[in-house]
């Protein structure tokens, strides 16, 4: 099973292509704090009704596991990126990449690019995991857009990575 | 180093939640909190306080997070310009959502390097040069600068974000104030209030933007009206530039006198001129009492007459669309900055004040979609 750390647009996309129970039951998911109780509350299904997302039933049943960082160890990864260079992420984010660093067991799955180059920024490309991949991983096949797909993720690697060949974006 | 990160934490807390003239127990209800000591022992420093809860105070008090984690002291404050002075809340908090949104806007215009060409000129004559005819004169150059064309109301905005810096936020603040200013380490930046009738939002912008030119002119305290309620003289050289600027003379005088019958014009004909040039029909029959084209006493006459006045809202001449509360460009500026990954989505959705399941409804208002691979490059014949 692989272990996996969504960020809030995972849960809300997976919620609304609806495949989370799927996600949920082939993988082992874990959620960062402010993901939980501040970004991830609803979604927007196919009609435009806004439905929210309870996810306290699986928490009860240990089907996700929520994570947390301190704000100490958040300031201490805030404090490797130069911010007039580095891209900008809101707390769930970085508290997201906190945790990664420190669980090394875990793959950060996002598909924002922003997240992207920052994971790649901070020398952890092969911790980031596409859906496209993820799903393939554990036999599930979806049609989806482009921003799920491994190229895209590829792609936002590669900037990462140039960035931080180029000196930019870490103090 | 736990213990001094927590009262550094609860210190700009405390700060923060001071700006913005709220008790711990009204922002403890925000927070979910069952009682306001909890947020009490966060801002003592006694307790540590949850990621999740600093992003929502970070939320509740416009302010980034970065500003809660960092040793460096605010830089220099800068004085926010209201027309009356006032310490309320409510003003507390509009000027804390307008100095956030200067803020993300300069960091946007910094990531993507896309600066405006041009900046304002703050005026550098002395107090004892100012008078009614000095202001027209200066109004008029002005005018020359902006570029603004013949319907100057129109392009306003749009002139002073694109091609001069000047941040315009669009605000509903009741009753609140019409608007105010600043020119803090972001530029030159105005805040209208969006719960007032167009024209009236246009007026406060180019009344505004005197106050911006003259800010090393004036005092804050010269501006504020008097304890009777009366316009402080500085508030009328800025209505007077405000009017110069949005009623050119020869295009008012243009659009007047063809339609002058047997001596007289229709205040029928007074009000879809004001809404031409996107002004009211009060700052119109001024502009005509300067030109010469009526007397003083008719117009002041006319503007008392509580039924004609009643007339303006009513009438829908002005080409006026009801416009948003961030400037097209804000919003270009930040879709490029989250399409080159530059910002998360979720810095985007903060920045929009929207939550992020509202980006995509939010953006094809703007025609734009998120999901569309904008990467393409064009070569150019310049390198």
């Amino acid at each position: 099973m692989n272990s996996l750390l969504v960020d809030a647009n995972v849960v809300i996309d997976a919620h609304r292509l609806g495949f989370w129970q799927q996600f949920v039951a082939k993988n082992q998911i874990h959620i960062a704090s402010t993901v939980l109780k501040l970004e991830a509350l609803f979604y927007f299904d196919s009609e435009n009704n806004k439905r929210s997302i309870n996810l306290s039933h699986e928490l009860s049943k240990h089907k996700l596991v929520k994570v947390r960082a301190t704000v100490s160890e958040i300031k201490d990864l805030w404090n490797k990126f130069d911010l007039a260079f580095a891209p900008l992420l809101d707390l769930g984010e970085v508290e997201c990449l906190t945790i990664l660093e420190r669980q090394k067991d875990l793959k950060f799955y996002t598909s924002d690019k922003a997240a992207i180059k920052a994971l790649a920024l901070l020398g952890l490309p092969d911790r980031g995991i596409s859906l496209q991949r993820a799903l393939k991983e554990r036999g599930l096949q979806k049609n989806l857009s482009d921003k799920y797909s491994d190229k895209f993720f590829k792609r936002y690697v590669k900037q990462g990575q140039q960035m931080r060949i180029m000196g930019q974006g870490l103090k | 180093m736990e213990k001094s990160l927590n009262a550094l934490i609860g210190k700009r807390l405390k700060e923060a939640r001071k700006c913005m003239g709220l008790t711990l127990g009204e922002v403890a209800e925000k927070m979910g909190f069952a009682s306001y000591q909890t947020l009490g022992s966060i801002e003592s420093g006694k307790r540590e306080i949850k990621a999740w809860e600093l992003a929502k105070l970070a939320r509740i008090y416009y302010r980034d997070v970065s500003y809660f984690l960092s040793e460096e002291q605010e830089t220099k404050s800068f004085p926010v310009l209201w027309r009356t002075k006032s310490s309320s809340p409510e003003v507390k908090s509009y000027e804390r959502k307008f100095v956030r949104f200067c803020e993300n806007y300069a960091c946007m215009e910094e990531l993507s390097g896309l600066k405006p060409p041009e900046s304002l000129d703050r005026f550098k004559y002395s107090k004892a040069d100012f008078s009614f005819s000095f202001v027209k004169k200066l109004a008029g150059r002005y005018s020359a600068i902006l570029q603004l064309g013949r319907r100057p109301a129109c392009s306003l905005a749009r002139v002073l974000g694109e091609t001069f810096a000047v941040k315009v936020l669009r605000l509903q603040m009741g009753t609140e104030g019409s608007g105010a200013s600043t020119w803090g380490p972001f530029g030159p930046a105005i805040l209208v209030n969006a719960d007032e009738v167009p024209w009236r939002q246009n007026f406060s912008l180019a009344h505004e933007l005197f106050h911006l030119l003259t800010v090393d002119v004036f005092k804050t305290e010269e501006i504020y009206r008097s304890s009777t309620g009366e316009k402080s003289k500085v508030e009328q050289f800025a209505d007077s530039f405000a009017s110069t600027l949005l009623l050119p003379r020869d295009e008012v005088r243009q659009e007047f006198e063809p339609r002058i019958r047997k001596g007289k014009i229709s205040y029928l004909d007074c009000v879809e001129i004001a809404g031409k040039f996107g002004v009211s029909t009060q700052a119109l029959l001024w502009s005509l009492v300067d030109l010469k084209l009526v007397n003083r006493e008719e117009a002041r006459r006319v503007i008392a007459d509580p039924e004609l006045r009643s007339l303006d809202p009513r009438l829908p001449f002005s080409d006026f669309t009801q416009v948003s509360k961030f400037p097209d460009r804000y919003v270009a500026i930040a879709f490029r900055c989250m399409q080159l990954g530059q910002i998360s989505r979720g810095k985007f959705a903060e920045f929009m004040e929207i939550d992020r399941q509202e980006i995509p409804g939010f953006l094809s208002r703007y025609g734009l979609d998120e999901d569309k691979d904008y990467s393409f490059e064009l070569p150019t014949r310049r390198r």
